[in-house]
């Protein structure tokens, strides 16, 4: 019989983490999110003994002190569903900064096993640590691993094994200001007495009482000595003219350094030097940026250039299939046969379209996150981003969304704090992705003489962009998304990204895109199949179907834009993915499309239906990926408010200004 | 401190921290008492600067984090606006073999004092020699204040 048993694993960011999670836990591993946030939560599964593990990897946080959303996570999970032990890695070359919350964690009363990873690196650097100096002083099992490699991997299973068989820790004692100790103590004592502790530390929960996050308001041990953590609060601010968090983080990064000097025998002069050298090109005042320029277009490229063949392919895969299942399903009525040919079978294909950008773009986002050059990016774009609410990663996303939304979205993951990934949400939809670029060069060719369309399409490149940077002047001055948090951002040395990580993480987006954003995207396209398609018996777009008659109803909004119903149609089309825009009108204006359209619109109508097209309601799978993310309807209803706002905004103002002068 | 003190090169002790990202800052280790080293500023009018606390941690936040902050001024390049008529020493030559080799030939090596003479143009007194130094140069002389020599 296998116990269940729950393992946190627990760091500083840039530790390691991650790999150190796919090392022990191999493919038996599923991504979601945390409750209610748009951070993602990876769960993972290994056998240890007789022990069945659940490895729960936390995001990561420098301090359960909560000074961000992904730290607040940490300290609920923590105090109010504690798991059975907890894995803590640091960074060799860089202990002190980890240290400050593995002294943290090692009060908490739960067993707790320590990794001291990228031990490779450290060694090649010069670094000489003595971890049995850790682990005498730190009261718990202290392993040195390399992720990467896997070195070390054997050594800490059996350190986790034994902590989960004896959990019976000395912790550390960190020496804390006088008042600091008698309100610990005095808070510990009505704890034990009115036994709330949960098995946790009696003082580490006076001191999260005393630091008082709303993450601990709801714990029992909370109600009783609420009153009492404020009194002595005050008393501690008044003692030592400093706020309790900043008092204890002096006490534990205090007894960090000390840890530190002892641990160390030798320590080479400087920080990684290749590093060093590589960021006086990469970040150079005037090279820097022109490098980044290349290095994003290379990015670029490599995704959608690589990616249109291979999408190109699978949707020609998609269509033999969808006609034999034609022919399968002859036996059928029309519409049956219609509706699983045109409805489910082309609601799959437009999900798998997307499978080989994805995978690209997040091949090339691992390589770009793994190498370390994400946070030199972030660096030399900060300055300009900032400008418009954000900060310098979310232009990486804002990019690549030029060539297609959808991996961009998933893409804010990466970012820091709620703030920057539900504003890059919101921006990303204004980005001109290539399916609405197919579009526009259609209808300008048709509609302008070949020396004007040129100019037409650049004129709506500047119009995306500006739509950019005003929506994210707008949400900045109305504060969408709360206040930004600090901008401050540790600059990992340079690595050479793992094939294996790379890999894995990109299967394992794909994967999530497929289970989180699949499902919709695919009922999208049949609720717009069965807008067009029906009641029984009608054409197909035509004026009777539920579509035309939608279009017939909207005709007061989009008349005063130039649009008419039968183009109304199209954008309603345009919903499923926007290139299929130009298939519509085919649908809609039967005969040769090219005199259709020109007999049709005319040249400012033309214009006014290319604004809205930009702007308007994200497709169904840019949609599906804002509700995945942001795990929140309000901004994926927000989104779509948004861009269908501002393009009837823009179009009435393009349409109505073109009036005068024609 | 004052933000026109902001430039590579400049090396403070932080006294106290302030401002939002103060308690960011805090549990991150990066507290009073520590010496931080600000490294390289971003294109575009040095917003983001990339900051060395202690001997290896590279930490990047902006320009009004910094701002933020009371530091003591441990070392500054000799284009600082903090440079005054006074005695100093040179801490670092910031600055490739072929720099170092004019410097050297001028008196101006790591550890030797230097007296500056007038701060616009800028004139030093090294060895008894009075050299004038351009803004490029001034800003790869990286010097600390003397201490008292009672």
């Amino acid at each position: 019989m296998n116990r269940d048993v729950r393992v946190a694993l627990a760091s500083t960011p840039n530790t390691g983490k991650t790999t150190l999670f796919n090392r022990l836990t191999g493919s038996n591993q599923n991504v979601g999110n945390w409750p209610g946030v748009s951070i993602q939560k990876a769960v993972g599964h290994f056998t240890l003994g007789e022990y069945a593990v659940e490895l729960v990897d936390l995001p990561g946080a420098y301090s359960i002190t909560p000074t961000s959303e992904e730290e607040r996570i940490v300290l609920d999970f923590f105090v109010n569903d504690p798991p059975d032990v907890i894995l803590n890695v640091l960074d060799a070359r860089n202990l002190y900064r980890g240290l400050g919350f593995t002294l943290q964690m090692s009060g908490s009363g739960l067993p707790l096993v320590v990794a001291v990873n990228m031990m490779d690196e450290a060694r090649r650097a010069g670094v000489d640590l003595d971890l049995d100096v850790l682990t005498e002083h730190l009261g718990c099992p202290v392993v040195p691993t390399v992720g990467r490699t896997g070195e070390g991997l054997p050594s800490l299973k059996k350190a986790i094994y034994e902590a989960l068989k004896h959990p019976e820790q000395r912790p550390p004692y960190v020496s804390q200001p006088a008042v600091v100790e008698a309100a610990v103590a005095d808070l510990s004592r009505t704890i034990e007495r009115n036994n709330t502790s949960k098995g946790l530390n009696e003082g580490f929960l006076a001191l999260r009482a005393l630091e008082a996050d709303p993450a601990f308001d709801e714990h029992p041990a909370m109600a009783d000595i609420r009153a009492a953590a404020g009194t002595w609060r005050h008393r501690i601010e008044d003692t030592t003219g400093l706020g309790v968090p900043a008092v204890c983080a002096q006490c534990r990064f205090n007894s960090a350094r000390g840890l530190v000097l002892e641990a160390t025998r030798s320590k080479p002069p400087l920080p990684d030097a290749l590093s060093e050298k590589l960021d006086r090109v990469l970040l150079h005042r005037w090279f820097g940026l022109p490098l980044f320029a290349v290095i994003m277009m290379v990015v670029f490229q490599g995704v959608y250039a690589l990616g249109a063949p291979i999408q190109g392919w699978l949707a020609d895969v998609f269509a033999w299939v969808g006609g034999g299942l034609e022919s399968i399903t002859s036996g059928l009525p029309e519409v049956v046969q219609s509706f699983v040919v045109g409805g489910l079978w082309q609601g799959l294909a437009t999900v798998a379209s997307f499978f080989p950008i994805i995978l690209l773009f997040f091949v090339f986002m691992s390589i770009i996150e793994d190498s370390g050059y994400m946070a030199r990016a972030a660096f030399l774009m900060d300055r300009l981003m900032h400008r418009i609410g954000l900060d310098g990663k979310a232009f990486i996303n804002l990019l690549l969304g030029y060539g297609c939304n959808v991996p961009a979205i998933m893409g804010t993951r990466v970012l820091s704090g709620r703030h920057n990934r539900i504003r890059a949400m919101l921006l990303i939809p204004f980005t001109l992705c290539s399916a609405r670029l197919q579009v526009f060069i259609f209808l300008s060719a048709i509609l302008f003489t070949p020396s004007i369309a040129p100019w037409v399409v650049f004129g709506l490149y500047v119009a995306s962009f500006v739509a950019v940077i005003g929506v994210g002047l707008l949400l900045k001055a109305l504060q969408i998304a709360g206040p930004p948090e600090p901008f401050i951002m540790e600059i990992p040395p340079y690595r050479v990204p793992m094939a294996r990580t790379v890999a894995l993480r990109s299967w394992y987006e794909l994967k999530d895109f497929l289970y989180r954003a699949g499902t919709l995207i695919a009922a999208g396209v049949v609720l717009v199949w069965i807008l067009t398609h029906l009641p029984p018996g009608v054409e197909v777009a035509s004026a009777s179907s539920y579509a035309g008659q939608l279009g017939q109803f909207f005709e007061p909004v989009f008349h005063p834009l130039g649009i008419a119903w039968q183009q109304t149609v199209a954008l309603l089309f345009g919903f499923v993915a926007k290139e299929i825009v130009i298939g519509a009108f085919a649908l809609i204006y039967q005969g040769d499309l090219t005199t259709q359209i020109a007999a049709h619109v005319t040249a400012l109508q033309g214009i006014s239906f290319m604004v809205f097209t930009l702007l308007y309601t994200p497709c169904v799978a840019t949609l599906s990926a804002i509700r995945a993310e942001a795990r929140s309807w309000k901004v994926t209803f927000g989104a779509l408010a948004l861009g269908l706002g501002l393009a009837w905004s823009a179009a009435f103002a393009v349409y109505r200004i073109g009036l005068l002068f024609l | 401190m004052s933000p026109n003190l902001i430039q590579p090169n400049v090396a403070c002790r932080i006294r106290s921290i302030k401002g939002g990202s103060g308690a960011r800052l805090t549990q991150m280790g990066i507290l009073p008492g520590v010496e931080m080293r600000i490294v390289r500023t971003s294109p575009f009018g040095s917003g983001t600067v990339e900051v060395m606390i202690g001997d290896a941690d590279v930490v990047a936040l902006r320009s009004d984090e910094i701002v933020a902050m009371e530091c003591d001024l441990v070392a500054v390049p000799l284009s600082s606006p903090a440079i005054e008529q006074a005695d100093y020493r040179v801490s670092m030559l910031a600055g490739g073999q072929g720099f170092k080799h004019k410097m050297a030939a001028l008196g101006v090596v790591e550890g030797a004092k230097v007296e500056v003479i007038s701060t616009s143009p800028l004139v030093i007194s090294a060895h008894g020699k009075h050299v004038r130094f351009g803004r490029g140069e001034a800003d790869k002389v990286v010097v600390e204040e003397v201490a008292d020599e009672s």
